[in-house]
């Protein structure tokens, strides 16, 4: 086998062949024409679109083998025999496997399959004998000729006898079982064919009644099925045809999903009484004998077409008719599956009931064709449903989309790749004042963006929103302006995204907000701001002056007003040095009293002094340890007096977050006083400590000494306040005063809680 | 040439007398001078006088200098006398009645070789000026003399 093959099958390429046979043996059985030509056309469909090798044979009644043609692929062309001799002497492989199938009675796939004779679908397989031929030795043997690498042998059926055989074989592919369902669409086709070709010769002319009404009837199906744009109105057709051509009492069309279940089904049947008219689609009547039938089909890939006789002998449908009793009327069924392009069953079309006679293999080929048909407009119906849905819904989408920028309050606009404006919303038109048809086709940039913020002219070329047309990244901007129709200049917020379309930027999308708002908002805090930093600076300014007035004050106090104080004393004294002796007791003790009053009158000046200075002192914030602190000052007061017995209980590990010398003032002057007031106890005891008050740190000083009346407790933090007599107590009166205002610098309160003669505590926080 | 000299420089004349009366109350040897301001005490230190060997006087032996004067005040005064070569080594001794931190830091930073602060008390004035006297007249050994004069 050398030269020039077939291209590989494909089912593509079955499938125009088939289409091919199918429009030019359409009508052509015209009278005269011989079934030698019908073979002859089949083996010439054949070969070589798909196969290498084609032998089909035929005959009628008892002679199956009557008449053979034989064709073989040849780099010359196709060569033809035509008769068993020279069919045997061309390829007696081929002549032997069309032989073989015929005796099997049902496809075979080669070398896939071991080709035994079996029942199917309780159709006996018959040879061309009365009795069963023995299964094995039928097919081929390797003596037999030369073996292709496939082939694919199909019995023509008719009346469901084999009366004829198609032997399809390759040399170079292997064929699958697509091949083989569509070898058997031929095949039925074929067989069809030669019973036209059969009929037409026996009556030598004059077609019956029933023929001519029935091209006619197929005519009008296959019109009618093609022009339904729904798989349901598909369906019902191809069931309302196939039930009236072929003159069944019901028929039922069954869709199958991917995964083969039923998924559609439409029914119609005739009413028993013969009453006229469609019968109307009553599932209720035949969904359980649809049912019953799917199951019986099964996978179903070739036409099974059952008489009543065989059908009540039908091991399924007699169980079936068992199990539901009275519902399944034994009165002949007809099932051809429906294929698709692809090769899936794409669903089940069923006839019972034939009206006149019994379902035959005519029968079989209207309905295969009628299935064929209608698995072309389903599969078209279901495209055409496919694009209909898409297209409503980009039709939602686009309404969604539309409804979207209508509304919005951003102004939006398009351009294409040339930075033409393509769309505009009406949100861009009010911020704008122009509408999009007074400036669609034209460059935005020139409309309405070709000046900068600061007046300049704003070149095209230097346009960063139409740059995204270049750069392909989008682009933000706060700082660029647009110019409305009228002139007038606002303030944007705009980004530009790319529009990007299998890797290339088709236009641009724009959206921009009108943000003299916010630019005027930030104009007036930034004023506002401004405003403050001066006020701030001049109170500044003021406080400093003040401060620096204070300062020399204090200044002033401490080297003016001590002076004459001195000269007071120093001439007092210089008196009672030179003129003592002059003055009486009481003269002197006049002038001691002088002198004293100056000392007194020093020291308050000394006083304030420290007082404005704590007050002005600026604060170096630091960490603390006040524990630390209060034991420092505990171990000074201890010293200054190491014959009093004290006892000071000070609590570890007490930090706070201040100015350190203050705090030493504050702990100085807390524990002086308790350790001061507590003088006339024969012991002390003085406690450093903390406690909490909402959550907050309180930190106290507590002593055991004459306390205070709490009547006077507001009068405790007053300047050169004292609640004892000067005699009693040493003290200038500002301690305390100094406290607070120490402890007010730090954000802080200090209260004290005493009674009289019971001790006083002293509390603060920081 | 050999009495101690001291060069008071001090506004308010109560004061003075009360100084000087302090000093003298101890029987300290030595002239005092008085200048009643700054301007005094730089014409005393750096004026005709100052200069002419023969005729004038030398450097005193210290300087006890009130801050707050009249047009020319203390600090300037102690500046002055550290600025020149021959004025530079003189002890100088501030008497005030400030205890401002920062009349003590501008002193010292000046060159002030001591700052003490003048009580209201007289007796302790005394006492003070006394001590004074012993350590700076007596007790300090003078700084020699620059430049010969």
């Amino acid at each position: 086998m050398g030269g020039k093959l077939s291209s590989p099958v494909s089912v593509a390429a079955m499938d125009r062949a088939l289409a091919q046979f199918l429009l030019q043996s359409r009508g052509r059985t015209r009278a005269g024409t011989r079934p030698m030509d019908v073979l002859r056309q089949i083996c010439q469909w054949a070969v070589p679109a798909a196969a290498d090798r084609c032998a089909v044979m035929a005959g009628a009644g008892g002679q199956p083998r009557a008449k053979v043609v034989l064709a073989r692929a040849h780099p010359a062309g196709l060569r033809i025999a035509v008769g068993s001799a020279q069919a045997a002497a061309m390829d007696r492989w081929l002549l032997r496997a069309a032989e073989a199938v015929i005796v099997i009675g049902r496809p075979v796939l080669w070398p896939e399959e071991r080709p035994v004779a079996r029942k199917i679908y309780g159709c006996p397989a018959r040879g061309d004998g009365a009795q069963a031929p023995p299964e094995d030795g039928l097919w081929p043997a390797p003596g037999d000729g030369d073996p292709p690498v496939s082939c694919i042998a199909v019995p023509l059926l008719w009346s469901r006898r084999p009366q004829g055989a198609i032997v399809l074989a390759s040399d170079r592919h292997r064929y699958g079982p697509d091949d083989v369902a569509f070898l058997e669409v031929v095949a039925a086709h074929a067989a069809l064919l030669l019973g036209n070709v059969r009929l037409a010769a026996a009556r030598a002319g004059r077609r019956s009644h029933v023929e001519v009404a029935k091209i006619k009837a197929m005519a009008a199906a296959a019109a009618s099925i093609n022009r339904q744009l729904s798989v349901e109105g598909t369906v019902r057709k191809l069931t309302e045809h196939a039930r009236a051509v072929i003159g069944a009492s019901r028929a039922a069309a069954v869709l199958f999903d991917a995964g083969d279940s039923p998924v559609q089904a439409v029914s119609v049947s005739s009413v028993p009484e013969k009453e006229e008219g469609r019968g109307s689609c009553d599932m209720d009547g035949l969904e359980h004998l649809i049912q019953a039938g799917v199951r019986i089909a099964g996978s179903l890939s070739r036409p099974c077409a059952l008489t009543r006789r065989e059908m009540r002998r039908h091991r399924a449908w007699s169980a079936e008719a068992a199990r539901q009793p009275g519902r399944v009327p034994l009165d002949g069924w007809l099932a051809v599956p429906m294929m698709g392009r692809n090769g899936r069953r794409l669903g089940l079309l069923q006839l019972w009931g034939k009206e006149r006679g019994e379902f035959d293999g005519a029968d079989e080929a209207i309905a295969l064709d009628l299935a064929q048909l209608g698995a072309v407009a389903v599969e078209n119906a279901l495209l055409y449903q496919q694009v209909r849905v898409a297209k409503q819904r980009l039709k939602e989408q686009l309404e969604f989309t539309t409804a979207i920028t209508r509304t919005i309050g951003e102004g939006l606009y398009a351009v294409d790749c040339e930075g033409r404006l393509t769309f505009m919303n009406p949100a861009a038109e009010r911020k704008l004042g122009w509408t999009a048809a007074d400036v669609l086709g034209q460059s935005p940039h020139q409309v309405f963006h070709y000046r900068r913020a600061d007046g300049t002219s704003h070149p095209v070329d230097e346009c960063r929103l139409l740059g995204v047309l270049r750069t392909g990244e989008p682009y933000r901007t706060d700082e660029d302006v647009y110019i409305r129709k009228d002139g007038t200049v606002f303030p944007i917020s705009a980004t530009a995204t790319p529009i990007i379309q299998h890797g290339r930027v088709t236009g641009a999308v724009v959206a921009f907000r009108d943000i003299s708002r916010l630019k005027e908002t930030q104009r007036q805090l930034e004023e506002l701001t401004a405003s403050l930093e001066r006020r701030v600076q001049d109170r500044t300014a003021a406080l400093v002056e003040a401060n620096q007035e204070l300062e020399a004050f204090a200044y002033s106090v401490s080297h003016d007003l001590r002076a004459p104080l001195r000269t007071i004393n120093g001439f007092s004294q210089a008196l009672l040095e030179d003129y003592g002796s002059r003055l009486d007791d009481t003269g002197r003790d006049y002038l001691a009293r002088v002198q004293a009053a100056t000392k007194r009158m020093s020291e308050l000046i000394d006083s304030m002094l420290y007082l404005s200075r704590v007050t002005r002192v600026e604060l170096v914030r630091q960490d603390v340890n006040l524990s630390q602190l209060a034991r420092e000052i505990a171990r000074e007061l201890q010293e200054r007096d190491p014959r009093r017995r004290i006892e000071f209980c000070i609590e570890d590990g007490l930090t706070v977050r201040g100015d350190r010398r203050l705090l030493r003032v504050v702990l100085e002057n807390l524990l002086e006083n308790a350790w001061k007031f507590s003088g006339t106890r024969a012991e002390t005891v003085i406690e450093f400590g903390r406690t909490w008050q909402d959550e907050r740190p309180v930190y106290f000083v507590r002593d055991n000494g004459v306390g205070f009346d709490m009547r006077y407790a507001d009068k405790l933090f007053g300047v050169f306040q004292r609640l004892h007599g000067a005699g009693e107590f040493e003290g200038n009166g500002i301690g305390l005063a100094t406290v607070q205002r120490i402890i007010r610098r730090h954000g802080g309160e200090v209260w004290g809680v005493g009674e009289e003669g019971r001790g006083a505590t002293f509390f603060f926080t920081v | 040439m050999n009495k101690k000299v001291i060069l008071l420089v001090e506004d308010n004349p109560d004061h003075e007398l009360l100084t000087i009366r302090a000093l003298r109350q101890h029987g300290l040897a030595g002239d005092i001078v008085v200048a009643r301001d700054g301007v005094e005490a730089l014409e005393y230190l750096f004026g005709d006088g100052a200069r002419n060997g023969e005729a004038g006087h030398g450097l005193p032996h210290v300087i006890l200098l009130d801050l707050k004067l009249p047009r020319i005040d203390g600090l300037e005064v102690l500046h002055q006398v550290r600025s020149h070569r021959r004025t530079r080594r003189l002890p100088v001794v501030v008497l005030t009645s400030s205890d401002d931190e920062k009349d003590m830091a501008d002193s010292y930073d000046r060159g002030a070789n001591s700052y003490i602060r003048k009580p209201v008390d007289f007796r302790e004035f005394s006492r003070i000026t006394r001590q004074l006297g012993e350590y700076w007249l007596n007790l300090n050994q003078a700084p020699p003399m620059v430049g010969g004069m």
